[in-house]
């Protein structure tokens, strides 16, 4: 086989890898340099000589992690982000299910309020949420960030999980309940199982929400205790002093780090599970 | 359809199991050591004092985890048993509005720590606690302590006369230089007035260095553009600057200047604090305008006296009669809604007590506690505090005003339009900008 | 039981099912919404302290002001671009993705990183990208002899800059929406237009794309949405500046409420940002019948 029949046989290989290689470099360059620094001293960043780092220096890491409060941050958001994603997943798929095997009055009224969150922008919330809030007595406590991030959640859950309940065939269900199953069991062995991929992605999307969020936790806490990774991320750039980039990058990679070990454990159905509950 | 109900029912007792719990969760955290006592809980140990001894809690938010004193007030609570303290850290770029909207919601703070420039905000609000008897007596029972601040720290922390709480720490910005890349470019003293450091920077600019480094963006508060106006001799009507005054286009003209002959980096229009400082600091450039806190850092890359100097800014030539040294202070202001009033004042005093401040003085902020100023260990620790103990003492506050924020973004327009414009007319960009800023506080 | 209670009781449980996620998005949400459309009308801020009542001048204010108007413009420009250089990189990245024979989830599973990346981590991987001559970018360009840019010190290049980072940070969503599209169609018709001999070109643009339009429509609202409200990677990364030329709305609502405290006016400039946004989405709804 000559190179050019080579080439024609497989062009579109050739041209789908080509962009492929793009598709890589863009979203992992920004990311080497971060990764690069977080090896470096704080004015080191500045140097131009070279953008690796000088010296192979752990130390970094080791300040982020030997800071007692970074445990106790890591905590909070652990916390606040796992019972938001229940809650999260607990609204989306009752409220999925409705809208996927039921007409009702007010159907589209009420699937148009599911659109307005992602409208507004967010940082114009924190005034009302704290007067809300504070109405309630709720400020400097978790069940204030959780309330807000589940709202903030569960719009795009519902809309996710409803696509999926409309790719579950309405014969499985009325066989189910043709063998006299009751309505809990129909949705525990029967649809819950069925839309695992639409549940793991409403979590991904809710744990992203509770994970990185920060203009709420800012407004919403004035207590050290309540700080989450975010917050803490938001005091270390401080611009009084000389902003020790190295430690803050090291500090917002390692934010990432358990969010991307989440994603990576289930990325092959949270991917399939955006890409096929979208389609319906 | 009843299980559908159970099921709802139960999700709904989970959520409420979570609000209880984290509810808990807050009010037993709330026993330890330190945390934030809620409206709620003040109110009941004031019910409490009115039987048993007084048990006061409070609550004081510092600006910057640097600022809390090293022993964390451990001293204190040992010496007042019925004093508890509880420190928050809320960001001073925040803590003006995070302090009003608590102080709606019943949820302030009795101490709070803002910049110096927001404090007539805070007290036009009528959210502060006039202050003029507790700190006469304070005077009057430890007129020593008293009279270790100087005048600055009550001006800081007051509006129009009436002071609100003290100001313990402020930081002036000063010039700095490098003596390497002067005596390269053929200079050995530091420059009197503006107009040398516009030439010496001239003659220092070579390409791979700069002769000053400046922030261009509009990051921060343009407090190092008035600090340069000030010394300028720029002036203030009712805490308005004067752009359209002799000081006003110099400032101007001196951006321009420093943009159109490359004596700053050509990225100065997008340079933060940050890079500004790297910049001096790496010895890339040749002078600058740094804060005192910041000193420790150069030190630590060069040696004070041999690789670099430093002295109090410079003066424009005619505004010599004029010129002032600007500081930006951070003072502790008192809430009117506190209820322990004399508790705040041992607190304050505590805060300003020549000890104390000594601690946060040496590792970060300068005071206005002239007793540490002058302090043996103060002096070693910083060899350049010697050479300012005098420029100290004249330190003036940044005047403001109420739409301080709003006459800032002006300013950040004015300066940027210097740099990116070195060849147009600065009077006129000086009387343009100032009819923006008189049309926003009329 | 009677037959309309039993009737009844059926037709109340989509409702029923509905109250969780209800109570969440309206309480929390709605209620958001309503208090910034009565503060709106007022006049609230921190240089005073009567709050009357205003009725509309704070709109008309608003749309007299020229860093408004300015804004408005910057924000029509960046959301316009992103939007425009979004989808049709999305379109490109997602039919290869689609077309990849091997390595297919790992390439899908890495799309999606820079979606799960916090808008603060973001900002600050491009501003040393692209910052002086300490960015990558300009040690990357003069390897090949070019001049250093001033990516950030001139106003066009820093509007470039942050349309890039936000593509970056909003694309792989709406590369797997597509993705979900173009897996949703039949291959039976991609052979039938091989047989017929038509170009790869007039696949994807007479076949591929009409048939994933309401995948396009909902891509495109969520690039549209995601852009208009856009501020906290731009806020790191320029702080609006040079000038104003990357103040965008939400930059400008940002400042407003934190920096001004001037909270009716960063609510009616709300107010205008969701108008806008549901004006953009009732177009897209229309063209792509989604």
């Amino acid at each position: 086989m000559n190179l050019r029949s080579f080439l024609y046989k497989n062009s579109t290989q050739i041209m789908v890898w080509f962009i492929i290689v793009i598709l890589f470099v863009w979203v992992l360059f920004p990311l080497i340099w971060t990764f690069l620094s977080t090896f470096k001293q704080p004015l080191e960043v500045y140097d131009t000589s070279s953008f690796l780092p000088k010296e192979w220096s752990l130390s970094n890491y080791h300040e982020v992690v030997s800071d007692d409060n970074f445990f106790r941050f890591f905590i909070n958001s652990l916390f606040i982000t796992t019972v938001s994603t229940i809650l999260a997943i607990v609204c989306s798929v009752l409220g999925g299910y409705a809208f996927a095997r039921y007409a009702f009055r007010f159907r589209h009224i009420l699937l148009l309020i599911l659109l307005v969150p992602r409208i507004i922008p967010r940082a114009s919330l924190t005034v009302p949420l704290y007067m809300g809030f504070a109405e309630l007595g709720l400020l400097n406590s978790y069940t204030a960030l959780i309330i807000s991030y589940t709202a903030t959640a569960v719009p795009m859950g519902v809309w996710i999980m409803s696509g999926f309940f409309k790719g579950v065939p309405k014969a499985l269900e009325e066989a189910a309940i043709v063998d006299g199953a009751r309505p809990w069991q129909l949705m525990w062995y029967v649809l819950i199982p069925i839309t695992l991929p639409g549940i793991l992605t409403v979590s991904i999307f809710s744990i992203r929400e509770g994970w990185n969020e920060f203009p709420f936790v800012l407004t919403l806490t004035t207590s050290t205790e309540m700080r989450t990774l975010p917050y803490q991320l938001y005091m270390l750039s401080d611009s009084m002093g000389i902003q020790n980039w190295p430690l803050v990058n090291t500090f917002s990679l390692m934010t990432i780090i358990p969010i991307l070990i989440v994603y990576l454990m289930f990325e092959k159905k949270v991917v399939n599970g955006i890409v096929s509950g979208s389609v319906k | 359809m009843k299980r559908n109900l159970i099921v709802l029912f139960s999700i709904f007792a989970a959520l409420m199991l979570v609000i209880g719990c984290s509810q808990e969760d807050t009010s037993t955290s709330n026993t330890t050591d330190d945390n934030t006592s809620n409206t709620d809980e003040t109110e009941t140990t004031n019910d409490e004092q009115t039987e048993e001894v007084e048990e006061i809690e409070l609550t004081l938010w510092f600006g910057r985890e640097d600022f809390i004193p090293d022993d964390a007030f451990e001293q204190f609570e040992a010496e007042n048993p019925n004093i508890k303290i509880t420190t928050d850290v809320i960001p001073l770029e925040n803590a003006t509005e995070e302090f009003i909207r608590a102080s709606k919601a019943d949820n302030q703070p009795d101490i709070v720590q803002v910049p110096s420039d927001r404090t007539k905000i805070l007290a036009e609000q009528q959210l502060l606690l006039d202050m003029t008897d507790h700190l006469a007596q304070w005077k009057q029972e430890n007129s020593d302590s008293y009279d270790a601040m100087v005048p600055l720290a009550w001006d800081m922390a007051s509006n129009e006369g009436t002071p609100y709480g003290v100001t313990v720490h402020a930081g002036p910005f000063w010039y700095v230089y490098n003596k390497n890349l002067f005596e390269e470019a053929g200079y050995s003293e530091a420059p009197k007035t503006w107009d040398e450091v516009l030439e010496i920077g001239e003659a220092i600019s070579d390409g791979e260095n700069i002769g000053f480094s400046v922030i261009g963006s509009r990051a921060h508060d343009p407090v190092w553009f008035l600090s340069t106006f000030m010394s300028m001799g720029g002036q203030f009507e009712d805490g308005v600057p004067q752009l359209n005054s002799d000081a006003g286009e110099y400032i101007l003209n001196f951006y321009q200047q420093l943009a159109g002959k490359d004596i700053t980096d050509k990225n100065a229009i997008a340079w933060e604090a940050d890079n500004m400082r790297a910049a001096f600091i790496t010895g890339e450039a040749g002078q600058a305008m740094i804060g005192d806190n910041i000193f420790p850092t150069i030190q630590e890359a060069m040696s004070y006296n041999e690789d670099w100097g430093a002295s109090p800014p410079p003066v424009r030539p005619g505004g010599e009669s004029d010129a002032a040294y600007m500081a930006l202070g951070w003072p502790y202001l008192v809430s009117n809604k506190t209820e322990h009033p004399e508790a705040v004042l041992k607190a304050l005093q505590y805060l300003s007590s020549t000890e104390i401040v000594k601690d946060v003085a040496l590792r970060y902020q300068p005071t206005t506690n002239v007793e540490v100023l002058s302090h043996p260990e103060y002096l070693e620790a910083k060899p350049w505090a010697a050479d300012f103990e005098e420029a100290f003492a004249q330190l003036v506050e940044l005047p403001s005003h109420e739409r301080q924020s709003n006459i800032y973004e002006v300013l950040l327009d004015a300066m940027q339009e210097a740099i990116q414009n070195p060849d147009s007319d600065a009077k006129e960009m000086a009387e343009k900008y100032q009819e923006q800023i008189d049309q926003i506080v009329q | 039981m009677d037959f309309s209670y039993k009737q009844l009781k059926k037709k109340s449980v989509p409702y029923v099912l509905l109250i969780p996620s209800m109570l969440f998005v309206i309480g929390v949400l709605g209620y958001g919404v309503i208090y910034g459309v009565v503060i709106s009308l007022f006049e609230v801020n921190v240089y005073s302290l009567e709050t009357p009542f205003v009725g509309l001048k704070n709109y008309i204010y608003i749309f007299q002001d020229p860093t408004f108007l300015n804004s408005l413009y910057k924000s029509l420009i960046f959301v316009f671009m992103s939007v425009v250089v979004g989808i049709i990189l999305s379109l490109v990245f997602a039919i290869a993705l689609y077309k990849l024979t091997i390595m297919k989830s790992f390439f899908k599973g890495l799309t999606l990183i820079p979606y799960l990346i916090s808008g603060i981590a973001a900002a600050t991987m491009f501003k040393f990208l692209f910052a002086g001559d300490v960015g990558m970018v300009n040690q990357f360009l003069s390897v090949f002899g070019m001049e250093e840019v001033l990516w950030l010190a001139d106003e066009w290049l820093a509007l470039f800059v942050i349309i890039l980072a936000n593509i970056w940070f909003v694309t792989p969503f709406a590369i797997l929406i597509l993705l979900a599209g173009l897996q949703g169609i039949d291959e039976q018709i991609f052979e039938a237009a091989k047989i017929d001999g038509a170009s790869k070109l007039r696949i994807v643009f007479q076949i591929i794309i009409p048939l994933i339009s309401s995948m396009i429509g909902v891509s495109l609202i969520w690039l549209s949405f995601a852009s208009f409200n856009m501020f906290d990677i731009i806020l790191p990364l320029t702080g609006g500046g040079p000038g104003r030329s990357t103040e965008v709305l939400a930059v400008y609502l940002y400042k407003l409420a934190f920096n001004d405290l001037n909270y009716s006016m960063a609510s009616a400039v709300m107010i205008v940002i969701m108008t806008l946004n549901l004006a953009v989405s009732f177009v897209y709804l229309k063209v792509f019948k989604v």
